[in-house]
């Protein structure tokens, strides 16, 4: 059986961590393009649509911050930010500008493989036209909408809020919006729920495409991702905390759907 | 503050370089070794041009940079030493800084050393084959 080869774009200035990092991705089946310099990550994103990208904070022209804000503007690729701190400052700033989840250095060659080939079978699971181009947004709304009516079976919505399954692609009152693959599974997962709460443990393991029960560890740095990937998918829809439309928290608990209005 | 030289026999530790050439292959960690040992003087270089500019910020990156890629070398004498300046660059504690500077570079000669040994890399993978199976 032929597997097709994923692409993947590694942002780091340590030569030597680098190197680590090529051969890892490629021993999971990356094709591996990388770079020193945040500048030329960007680019090199906007040439080979990469799945997932590799990037460290400490870079010599514009910071991990920067880098990962102009990736998102390009590309829905899964962004792995690699770093030395463990401060949860950097955490939080990561995930804001649009990283996807955190790894710190050092770090297991093994365990980052486990991690990546995770992320892929979870993104394999969103596969569909859009997935891995351009943000849904970039498209004509009428072609997004098309292609949205094509299937009803894949399609979740309540409240003015659509997301299709199979387009990879959310409406809010007809306009497309852009969200992130991890953004993309947090939504799916909430609606799916039908109104029941989700606890940010079975978000996390959701993200990491575990079983609910799974019964794996989960810490308060991961259940701290899975609120910021909240707040900035509610920021990118509309929706507000205070007054949900879409997305309500359970305080100490989690997130649950909103009931129909 | 004072601290133990680090001797050659504990330099650098086989078992997590084997465990490395386990799950990448010998050849990957020998490259790894070249790029760690071409890299550690400008590394050196970084942490006095920080601690000379009094440039705290500049000095942590520097500290942890090290802190990465020594633990991932199996150097972890190295690894805690850069670990405590990352915190005295933190810290504005000039003093410590230029000891710790002093030790990181002493500790660099030695663990050249013996990462400069040939087939030291296959030398560790079969160190921890041969304790995973005892």
């Amino acid at each position: 059986m032929l597997t097709e080869r994923r692409i993947a774009v590694v942002v780091e200035d340590d030569a030597d961590i680098r190197g680590l990092l090529e051969v890892v991705l490629q021993q999971s089946g990356f094709d591996v393009h990388s770079t020193d310099s945040g500048v030329a990550g960007v680019e090199l994103v906007e040439s080979h649509h990469p799945d997932l990208v590799t990037l460290d904070i400490g870079l010599p022209d514009i910071d991990g911050f920067e880098t990962a804000r102009r990736i998102r503007s390009v590309s829905d690729a899964h962004i792995l930010m690699l770093t030395a701190r463990s401060d949860e400052i950097d955490t939080v700033l990561g995930l804001e500008s649009g990283a996807d989840e955190y790894v710190t250095k050092p770090f297991r060659p093994r365990e980052l493989r486990a991690r990546v080939d995770a992320i892929m079978r979870r993104r394999t699971g969103l596969s569909g036209p859009a997935h891995g181009a351009a943000p849904a947004e970039n498209r004509p709304a009428a072609q997004a909408q098309d292609e949205a009516a094509t299937d009803e079976a894949h399609l979740r919505g309540f409240n003015g809020l659509v997301m299709n399954v199979a387009t990879y692609s959310v409406h809010v009152d007809g306009e497309a919006k852009v969200v992130t693959p991890t953004e993309f599974t947090l939504l799916e997962s909430l609606l799916g729920a039908k109104g029941h709460i989700r606890t940010k443990t079975d978000l996390v393991r959701r993200l990491r495409n575990e079983d609910s029960d799974a019964g794996t560890y989960v810490s308060a740095s991961d259940e701290r991702s899975v609120e910021v990937h909240v707040g900035n998918l509610r920021r990118k829809l509309g929706d507000s905390a205070q007054e949900p439309r879409w997305i309500e928290t359970v305080r100490g608990v989690g997130y649950r759907a909103v009931a129909r209005r | 503050m004072r601290f133990l030289p680090i001797s050659p026999d504990d330099a650098v530790c086989t078992q997590t370089l084997g465990k490395l050439c386990s799950d990448l292959g010998p050849q990957c960690v020998d490259e790894f070794i070249a790029q760690f040992k071409s890299l550690l003087p400008r590394r050196i270089t970084r942490l006095n041009q920080a601690h000379s500019l009094h440039d705290g910020a500049a000095g942590q990156d520097a500290a942890l940079s090290l802190k990465s890629a020594a633990t991932m070398a199996g150097a972890h004498g190295l690894a805690w030493l850069a670990f405590l300046l990352h915190d005295a660059f933190r810290d504005d504690q000039r003093e410590v800084q230029g000891e710790l500077i002093g030790r990181i570079e002493r500790a660099g000669g030695t663990i050249l050393a013996v990462l400069g040994a040939p087939g030291f890399a296959e030398h560790a993978l079969r160190a921890y084959l041969g304790s995973a199976n005892a």
